[in-house]
């Protein structure tokens, strides 16, 4: 059975920042975790406790998926990690979302005008 | 130091996801810049832990060992370490053996008077340590005799003693004889008063209650009869309405009635409570004498014979109220006023002297 993207959504915001920053290119742990700092200008930092239980969800999930080591990598206890194509369908479903709520939310926050309440 | 903290927190983590990041999260850490980020990996890990065995049921599923290509030079590889499980006739031989070692030290504990000294629990003194002298132990009369100290006096006890014998009914209802009516004693006062009704017609009339007229002319006795039962505070309380005798229903109620003596609230009615005072005696008999009614208080009409017109002086004044009756309360406390103003005068009498 095809699972539905609607199902997914909305994502908790550390999940976001993952799928996010596995959209480029396929990364190892620390580099998820300097892209996100990266992308939150030092806003959201994740801790590695909370970085892998993450992944662990999103590849039971099959949002994510771990992928062969760089052949170049010294480190052998690196692990790479991608965007499966449920993942990317999920995260441009959950940005659709952000976007929609964006649009809905600017006429709301403008400011109100003198004398109304 | 932290490092090796934080190693051992990796390992408290479930084995399946310390198999599988516990090497990079390690790496992130070795890559910690100062103390501070060291702590914030710390606390970071130590969540992750909690949140591992609480809320992560769905990963805890046996880990299947995957074949890596290891670095040799790797000081620590959690991927590549096996996990243990000890096997079960391994389990099983332990817990005998445990077992076995537990009864035999509970034996050796019990039986210790028995084995010889290298046992639990025992200790063998040597003689020149303790030197006792068995034939004299054997011919030695028994002949310690264990003295008490002084007994404890108790001031009321003599005139409680006179008292409760006076009031016989006291003494019955006081069936552990302590000079004091307990609570179960008062419960069990009912049974008791049964007892005393002699003729059986269901009432305890004052003979019974342990009046004895002697050979009285009949209304100095029926006076006395009635001062009789006012003045024992017991009988006053038992003989609620007042007719001079004790009826079924008041036997009835005889506990409720006790509980109201018992002035302190203590569950239990003592001799002070029971013994009534000079002021109380006279209220009583002065009541007895005018209050020809039987209404437990003196009216006008009362106070207005002619036996009563030398006792006006008291009588008036004693109507604290002024509703023209004299309760036997009224009566006590003009009583114990001016018995007060007495002593007080003797007092002052004796100072100048």
């Amino acid at each position: 059975m095809k699972p539905v993207i609607d199902d997914y959504l909305p994502l908790a915001p550390a999940m976001l920042h993952i799928l996010l920053s596995l959209a480029g290119e396929k990364m190892y742990g620390y580099a998820i975790m300097q892209e996100v700092a990266r992308q939150s200008e030092g806003r959201y930092k994740l801790g590695p406790g909370t970085l892998y239980d993450n992944l662990q969800r999103l590849m039971k999930q099959g949002l994510v998926e771990e992928v062969a080591s760089r052949s170049e990598e010294n480190s052998s206890r690196r692990r790479y990690y991608r965007l499966s194509d449920l993942g990317r369908g999920v995260l441009s479903a959950e940005i659709a979302r952000l976007e929609d709520v964006v649009r809905q939310a600017r006429p709301h926050l403008k400011a109100p005008q003198p004398g109304r309440i | 130091m932290l490092r090796r903290l934080y190693i051992q927190m990796l390992w408290a983590h479930p084995a399946q996801f310390r198999y599988r990041f516990c090497d990079e999260m390690l790496e992130i850490f070795d890559r910690a810049d100062g103390r501070r980020e060291s702590l914030r990996l710390l606390l970071d890990g130590l969540i992750s832990l909690l949140r591992q065995w609480t809320i992560r049921p769905e990963f805890r599923q046996p880990w299947q060992p995957v074949v890596t290509s290891g670095n040799a030079r790797d000081p620590l590889l959690f991927h590549l370490i096996e996990p243990y499980k000890p096997r079960p006739f391994a389990l099983m031989q332990g817990g005998l053996m445990a077992l076995l070692l537990i009864l035999g030290v509970v034996t050796a504990i019990s039986h210790g008077g028995k084995l010889r000294g290298f046992v639990i629990g025992v200790h063998h003194s040597r003689p020149s340590l303790l030197p006792i002298d068995r034939d004299s132990v054997g011919e030695a009369e028994l002949n310690t005799t264990v003295k008490f100290g002084p007994e404890r006096k108790d001031p009321w006890r003599p005139l409680a003693l006179s008292y409760f014998r006076m009031v016989r009914m006291l003494s019955v209802i006081d069936t552990d004889g302590d000079l004091a009516i307990s609570h179960w004693e008062m419960i069990n006062a009912p049974a008791v008063l049964r007892k005393f009704d002699v003729d059986h017609d269901g009432t305890l009339s004052a003979q019974e209650c342990g009046f004895f007229p002697g050979k009285l002319r009949p209304d100095v006795a029926d006076r006395l009869q009635r001062s009789f039962m006012r003045e024992h505070p017991v009988l006053a309380a038992l003989d609620t309405n007042h007719d001079n005798e004790i009826s079924a229903a008041e036997i009835a109620n005889s506990s409720v009635a006790l509980k109201k003596l018992d002035r302190n609230h203590d569950s239990s009615i003592t001799a002070i409570e029971l013994i009534p005072d000079q002021s109380e005696t006279q209220a009583a008999m002065i009541l007895s004498w005018f209050d020809t009614d039987d209404d437990g208080s003196i009216s006008l009409e009362e106070r207005s014979i002619g036996d009563a017109f030398p006792l006006r002086s008291l009588l008036d004044p004693s109507d604290r109220n002024h509703d023209g009756r004299i309760t036997r309360a009224e009566l006590t406390t003009e009583l114990a006023f001016r018995a007060e103003i007495q002593r007080q005068l003797e007092r002052a009498r004796r100072s100048i002297q």
